[in-house]
């Protein structure tokens, strides 16, 4: 595989911020200057040398191997091009990404996809908490691009979500889209509790009947809808169950009525 | 330039530039996909009266759409992108959204969008919904049948008007047989439309008129009931009828291999079928920038 590979030399789990190395960033630069940058370890400011293995050249991809959980920020803002992560992905991966591929072959910590706005974020095992979500004090979570997590997610997914699409193949925590201002949700496992609290806009789409819906969510009935062929077909080159989704009818729910909200809570009927 | 006994004359067709845009209306099946656009592309003959030119392009299978539906590809030409984003928007409000079970997504990229469903989804009275898939924004407004999926925008292209073919021929109902025939050949074609009725216009026109509020008036050049008094007529004793045949195209290359297929449609019936002469209608070549040589085409 042509590109470069960085090796993270600690395992013990010390955060290690890449927020600064994306493809677009280390573009022009050659392997003995990309080894001198600077990363932070912990408390410490280290040449990229010292804290990584560095192997390849640089490319259009970015490889980055780890056993630690301490990666920071990987792909943050990237726009263009792939990052490839070989173990945990940290927290905030694919933070306020724009475009390009961040494939994520392991975990990814708490606050993935954070203030994304574009592209494309597939995590192959789990997702931690506030996947895809606003920070606190933040006015909006996600705003763009597609997060596909092939395992579970944890609380808070999409909470105060402004647009984009995140899917979850496994089950998902707590307080599901929250707040939730637009962008869709579909879930293919369970949700927990609170899910789509204070949502005013956007659309969970459900397989499992959801453990606690709030009765502010009202009951609209079983419908066909053909968005959910446009957003199907868009799902189609995505490897997995979402492709092969053919959603035709769906017991459609909207609210939350407490906030006056229409958002849409959709099950999967078919 | 004679084929088929049928007299090519050296001349050729002045077309404009126009703003066009290509929208693919979907519905429950074939029938009702239909009754929408033909309804869209209703009344839109001449920009003169009409302000948009436009006709059904083809019909489009279910696996060729994008909500997997069967579907129809509709193109709207207009003067500029003001007048087309006003006739797409009223046109979709009027014949589209009233359409049981349809849906409309614009079916070009352009270099400019122009609005389809940015004001229609106020409709909705609060209740509508948009949702962005691959980037693409589409509005749902909630109807009585379900919810009307309508894109946001289409796309607009530089395109090519006025493109035509005159024919003459012995009778009235040999003239129209030869345009059924032109139409039927020109339609296999994607990128144009015919948007007279039928794709046929009997009302050519010349520029100017006796009538002062008048731009344009009846071709008495063409007019066999005239041919004895008309200063300028150019039909011959043995002519019955003249016809015409506008085509508005995507490109010159679409308007271009459009009047060929008519031409050798028309030619084909020949002199035995009472096709006496093909022409085209021209102003000097002064206003339009696109001139299609009847010759150079069959060449």
């Amino acid at each position: 595989m042509s590109g470069l590979t960085l090796r993270l030399r600690d395992a013990s789990g010390v955060p290690v911020d890449v927020s600064h190395l994306t493809p677009e960033r280390l573009e022009g630069l050659d392997t003995a200057a990309i080894a001198e940058l600077m990363v932070w370890q912990g408390a410490e400011r280290l040449p990229l040398r010292e804290v990584f293995t560095v192997d390849g050249t640089p490319g259009d991809t970015l490889t980055v191997e780890t056993e630690s959980t301490g990666l920071w920020g990987v792909g943050h803002g990237m726009t263009r091009g792939t990052i490839r992560v070989t173990g945990p992905a940290g927290q905030y991966a694919g933070r306020r990404m724009r475009g390009g591929l961040l494939e994520i072959h392991g975990d990814a910590g708490d606050h993935a996809g954070n203030g994304m706005r574009g592209g494309r974020i597939i995590i192959d095992g789990n997702a931690g908490d506030y996947l895809g979500a606003a920070r606190p004090g933040e006015k909006y979570g996600m705003e763009g691009g597609l997060v596909l997590v092939r395992g579970n997610a944890g609380d808070r997914v999409g909470e105060r979500m402004r647009r984009g699409s995140v899917l979850i193949e496994g089950d998902a925590g707590s307080w599901v889209a929250a707040r939730m201002r637009a962008g869709t949700i579909g879930i293919l496992g369970t949700t927990g509790s609170g899910l789509g609290w204070a949502m005013r806009r956007g659309t969970i789409l459900l397989r499992e009947q959801p453990a606690a819906l709030s009765p502010l969510f009202r009951d609209n009935g079983e419908q066909r809808l053909s968005i959910l062929a446009l957003m199907a077909r868009a799902w189609r080159e995505l490897d997995g169950p979402f492709a092969a989704l053919n959603p035709e009818r769906v017991q459609r729910w909207l609210g939350d009525r407490s906030v006056q909200g229409v958002g849409e809570i959709l099950l999967l009927k078919d | 330039m004679k084929i088929n006994g049928v007299f090519i004359e050296d001349t050729y067709a002045e077309a404009f530039d126009m703003r066009a845009t290509r929208v693919i209306i979907t519905g429950p099946d074939e029938t009702w996909a239909n009754h929408a656009a033909t309804a869209f592309t209703g009344f839109a003959t001449s920009v003169i009266g009409c302000g948009v030119e436009g006709g059904i392009e083809q019909q489009l299978p279910a696996d060729e759409t994008p909500d997997g539906r069967p579907g129809v590809a509709c193109l709207l030409f207009a003067v500029s992108s003001k007048d087309l984003g006003k006739q797409v928007s009223n046109r979709v409000g009027q014949a589209v959204l009233t359409a049981p079970g349809s849906a409309i997504y614009s079916g070009i990229a352009g270099e400019r969008q122009v609005p389809m469903g940015s004001q229609i989804r106020f409709f909705g009275d609060g209740y509508q919904a948009s949702k962005v898939v691959d980037g693409v924004r589409y509005w749902r407004v909630p109807v009585m049948d379900g919810e009307f999926i309508c894109q946001e925008s289409t796309g607009m292209v530089s395109a090519v008007g006025g493109g035509n073919l005159i024919f003459t021929a012995r009778s009235h109902r040999q003239a129209l047989d030869a345009a059924a025939a032109a139409v039927a050949a020109m339609k296999q074609l994607a990128g144009v439309i015919m948007p007279f009725p039928g794709g046929v216009v009997r009302s050519g026109s010349k520029v100017g008129s006796q009538y002062k509020a008048l731009m344009a008036s009846s071709n008495d050049a063409y007019c066999p009931t005239l041919r004895g008094i008309s200063p300028k007529s150019e039909l011959t004793p043995e002519v019955g009828a003249v016809l015409e045949i506008v085509v508005n195209g995507l490109t010159p290359d679409h308007v271009a291999r459009a009047m060929r297929a008519g031409i050798e449609a028309i030619a084909e019936r020949g002199a035995d079928e009472g096709v006496l002469g093909i022409t085209a209608g021209n102003y000097g070549g002064k206003l339009g920038k696109h001139h299609f040589q009847l010759r150079e085409i069959m060449a």
